[in-house]
């Protein structure tokens, strides 16, 4: 008789596969809107940020709340707002479409929680632990969230480790 | 015959969405009832306002507008705003207004006049 019991080492190789190498590459290309609305309305100002990386609640209350965006008013008209939204939430870290590996650091927050910026997320702390202060302080970089400073091809939801330029 | 076709779905919409920057800047004159001055651009373009992040349109776009600006505070690299040096510039007027209605509220807290407008992009343009 065949034994039921899996054999340790497939599922040691896809544990392995599944876990980001050192500080980590995923090697998946992180799900975009559709719309190219979203990077040419959003990406205008700052990167525009996978949806992977925040709960649908939180694209819910940074949509919602657009008027009063970090301190600056980057309202749109209504139509387009809900369009957006939706494809966000669609593809949201909470969702079905999420990338697992991010999903499931960015679970440790608490559901009644509602974080706003994708810098204070514990997916990034934990990418970015090995990054010295003086690098986000170098002219262009300058911010956390200005992630295509160093990945080129991040609003493409590219982040491959191989990709990284860091700016002098 | 297929070809043709496809060489017309192209052209149509591009033809009908795309204005040119002196296209933009007529309309804006005609909103204006007056010609623009590139003096007044200019001083607009560099003068120090009241906006708490922004005070100045040098602020992020560089005291030289074929520069290469930076959000001021994402740091995002923002394109050259001049079209000698970046073609897609001013040939959309719905962005044109956009950005007009969101950076005039920032850098002057009030929305820019029509006068300040056409003024702002005769400025811009005669960047060669």
């Amino acid at each position: 008789m065949l034994s039921q019991r899996p054999s340790p080492v497939p599922i040691l190789f896809m544990v392995l596969c599944a876990m980001p190498a050192s500080a980590g590459d995923l090697n998946v290309v992180l799900p975009m809107p559709e719309s190219k609305r979203y990077v040419s309305e959003c990406g205008s100002c700052h990167t525009a940020y996978s949806p992977t990386y925040l709960p649908a609640r939180s694209w819910r209350k940074l949509m919602l709340e657009l008027d009063r965006h970090f301190g600056e008013d980057a309202s749109l008209p209504q139509m387009e707002r809900d369009q957006l939204l939706a494809q966000l939430e669609v593809l949201a870290g909470d969702t079905p479409r999420a990338v697992p590996a991010i999903a499931a650091r960015n679970a440790r927050v608490a559901v009644t929680e509602t974080p706003v910026r994708v810098t204070e997320m514990p997916f990034f702390a934990f990418m970015h632990d090995e990054v010295p202060a003086a690098i986000w302080r170098r002219a262009k970089v300058g911010s956390k969230g200005n992630c295509i400073a160093c990945h080129p091809r991040a609003e493409e939801g590219r982040y491959f480790e191989r990709e990284i330029q860091i700016p002098k | 015959m297929n070809k043709l076709l496809c060489l017309l779905c192209l052209a149509v919409p591009l033809d009908a969405m795309a204005d040119s920057p002196t296209q933009i800047l007529a309309q804006l004159q005609a909103s204006a009832g007056t010609s623009a001055s590139v003096e007044r651009g200019r001083q607009l373009y560099h003068g120090k306002f009241t906006g708490e992040k922004a005070e100045s349109c040098a602020t992020c776009h560089t005291p030289n507008p074929k520069d290469v600006g930076r959000h001021v505070r994402t740091n995002k690299v923002i394109d050259p705003l001049a079209p000698s040096v970046n073609a897609a510039r001013f040939t959309d007027m719905a962005k044109v207004e956009k950005w007009f209605k969101r950076n005039c509220n920032e850098v002057l807290n009030r929305a820019c006049t029509a006068q300040e407008k056409a003024d702002f992009t005769a400025y811009i343009l005669s960047l060669k």
